[in-house]
């Protein structure tokens, strides 16, 4: 078992290597970098930058010489000092900037996550176990509907209720007056009153994508020859259902925390711009527009980080719930 | 003769599809003596699977069983099987309790994610509500009993870390844990190899004298009917064809499927170097039954304007013995 998790964290590092070249070539492929967008801001506001001023605030920022010499420098820079480089934009340290919206970014991911798998469970079990019922047929209409249907589409929608009922939009994750407030039951009322938004908003396509998932796992079990084996024996159908189907149904559910992850950490952007949440998406989407390319790399960095330990965990999880996993190859062999 | 243990009359189970719906057991009548073998044998696809499950109701949508009784006569008090509720107490215990039953795939049985243990011990508390440490004891004995060697070590295995041969035999453990009074084999053979095979017909054959119970054994392999039979009922087309002891059935086959089929198992000496005959044509498709005998198609005896028109009668020798033909219908004594 450690020899398995040591060669996973090994393939973790080297995925992560590749991730950062990536990343850092794509962020710089577009024409121009940020002093480019700098002028292109200062001229909007009629005033000119000479050459010499540019040269200058390139020699300043890093960005002369080539782009593999840069890669070279953030890269190492991060992997010896954890220094993940400052913000151009914000001109302060890209850690100070995303370190407060990480906690907040993790947080309502894995909220959304957990009532995510709390709805969508039952639900698909239902819908597979009454196959073909008026239950089933509405359960799976409906997903359809959420699985088609566009985050931000949800979140205007809300904000558009919102405002044309209670008169202001729906923003943030708490109220002016807990912000700033130490945490007690108050503020923890507070949060989850603002919580539910984008959960809802991020998690209806997740809800129906989860219900598909178990529905169709379980279908594809239900009538293997172990389940007609078991009920042969008297297993009582409760527990039958529990004990043999639903178990094997699960494993590949388990395997799909690792791209239900990213799946929320991508809602998040376009969401959370629209919420004003204090996550990392709506800083994401300004550093790649201005083209502030080490917040940008960095938050990238993190989002995939976190992906692939997501996919750690599940794999790791996978091979507790399946003995076949866990057992072949090491001693898989008849006895 | 012994005690009729289970009576199965006029049996119909159908499926839905989408050309209509396939008679796979069109009107089955059955007994198993209790203590006695009874062998069904007949081709593949001819519905041997779904009568053996209807008897304990393991027909699934889009299957339903739509005619027939099936009499349980080992309680005190015989009952209708098809008449039960699902939920009827008396249902749960002939499901594993009074009759255990085991699989044509030892390996896709079993829950590859729990132990065999785990899935023997389950079986055991829910038939005798022993506890848990009881139980493991009764599993380790029980998968003693079925041969299967160091059973302190392999109750803790998973199916997938044993050969299909010591799946079956676990299987096996599974049936007889309360002590059944009838096993349902539904060719618990065919996916083993011959010498595998040849010692799980041995077990079941001790096991048979030791627990004295009813075994209902399905199969196509006429060796194996030689073996193990006390009776034997020959299936076809959802139909039983022919019913006979078994030394009467090798000697004195009536129906024309049945010689047929003795016909195509080779003898040595007789057989060396020469072609087997086989019988013409396949097995014709339920959803399109031929009209008259199912059978006239195949039949070299088949009589023009009879055997396509009219149902063959079920013609009675006495003994037990029956056969479902037109051939015998001038017999002294027989019931059309
Ligand atoms: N789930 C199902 N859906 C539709 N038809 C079915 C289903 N199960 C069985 N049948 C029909 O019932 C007929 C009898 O099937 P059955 O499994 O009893 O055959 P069998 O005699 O056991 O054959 P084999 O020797 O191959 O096991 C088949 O021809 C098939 O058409
Ligand atoms: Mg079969």
């Amino acid at each position: 078992m450690l020899r398995y998790l040591g060669r996973r964290v090994l393939y973790m590092a080297a995925t992560l290597l590749a991730i950062s070249l990536v990343v850092f070539v794509v962020i710089s492929l577009p024409p121009g970098d940020f002093v480019t967008a700098l002028q292109a801001k200062y001229s909007t506001q009629g005033q000119g930058l000479s050459a010499d001023d540019l040269e200058n605030l390139r020699v300043r920022y890093g960005l002369d010489g080539n782009i593999l010499a840069q890669y070279g420098h953030w890269f190492s820079q991060i992997v010896l000092h954890g220094d993940l480089g400052t913000s151009f934009e914000f001109e302060k340290p890209v850690a100070d900037i995303v370190g407060p919206r990480l906690g907040a970014t993790i947080g309502v991911s894995l909220a959304t996550l957990i009532v995510t798998w709390a709805i969508a469970f039952p639900i698909g079990v239902y819908s597979a176990v009454k196959q073909r019922s008026i239950g089933d047929y509405t359960a799976t209409t409906v997903g359809f509907l959420g699985l088609a249907t566009p985050n931000f589409l949800i979140a205007l929608v809300f904000i558009y209720f919102s405002v044309s009922w209670f008169g202001s939009v729906p923003s943030g994750l708490c109220s002016p007056e807990w912000c700033d407030s130490a945490w007690n039951l108050g503020k923890l009322l507070d949060l989850l009153g603002h919580l539910w938004i984008p959960m809802i908003v991020i998690g209806t396509a997740g809800v129906a994508g989860v219900v598909r998932i178990i529905r169709n796992n379980l279908l594809d079990e239900l009538h293997r020859p172990y389940v007609t084996a078991a009920r042969a024996r008297g297993v009582p159908e409760k527990q039958l259902l529990r004990r043999y189907p639903l178990r094997v149904a699960l494993n590949p559910f388990v395997s799909t925390i690792g791209w239900v992850l990213p799946l929320l950490l991508v809602g998040d952007i376009v969401v959370g711009q629209i919420l004003s949440l204090p996550t990392l998406g709506p800083i994401l989407l300004g550093a790649l527009r201005s083209q502030d390319m080490y917040l940008a790399g960095s938050i990238i960095m993190i989002l995939s980080m976190l992906t692939v330990i997501g996919t750690l965990i599940s794999d790791l999880l996978l091979g507790w719930l399946d003995p076949r996993i866990r057992l072949m190859g090491m001693n898989g062999a008849r006895q | 003769m012994s005690e009729p243990l289970l009576e199965i009359s006029g049996l119909k189970t159908g499926f839905d599809t989408y050309d209509g719906r396939v008679r796979a057991v069109d009107g089955v009548d059955l007994t198993v003596h209790a203590g006695k073998t009874l062998c069904v044998v007949g081709e593949s696809g001819c519905g041997k699977s779904v009568t053996a499950r209807s008897i304990l109701r393991l027909v699934e949508a889009p299957g339903s069983i739509d005619a027939g009784s099936i009499v349980w006569r080992g309680d005190p008090e015989p009952f209708d099987v098809l008449e039960l509720d699902v939920s009827d107490k008396r249902l749960a215990k002939l499901r594993g309790g009074d009759v255990g039953m085991i699989f044509q795939e030892p390996a896709a049985s079993l829950l590859p994610l729990r132990t065999i243990g785990a899935q023997l011990i389950e079986t055991i508390r829910i038939h005798t509500g022993a506890d848990k440490k009881a139980a493991r004891a009764r599993a380790i004995d029980l998968l003693d009993q079925v041969g299967i060697p160091r059973p302190e070590q392999r109750v803790d295995a998973f199916p997938f870390q044993l050969s299909g041969g010591m799946c079956q035999r676990a299987m096996i453990a599974i049936a007889l844990c309360a002590n059944p009074s009838l096993l349902i084999a539904d060719e618990p053979t065919t996916a083993l190899d011959v010498t595998t095979q040849a010692r799980i017909l041995d077990l079941i054959r001790s096991l048979q004298a030791e627990y004295r119970m009813a075994v209902m054994f399905i199969t196509h392999d006429l060796g194996v009917v030689a073996e193990l039979a006390d009776e034997v009922a020959v299936m076809y087309l959802g139909k039983v064809v022919e019913r006979a002891g078994v030394e009467e059935l090798f000697a004195d086959p009536k129906h024309p499927y049945t010689k047929r089929l003795l016909h195509s198992v080779p003898v040595l000496g007789r057989d060396r170097g020469r072609d087997l005959p086989t019988i013409p044509g396949t097995v014709p498709n339920p959803l399109h039954r031929p009209k008259g005998c199912s059978f006239h198609p195949r039949c070299a005896e088949a009589i023009a304007g009879t055997c396509d028109l009219d149902e063959p009668p079920e013609i009675d020798f006495g003994g037990g013995r029956t056969a479902q033909c037109v051939l015998y219908a001038d017999r002294e004594g027989a019931t059309a």
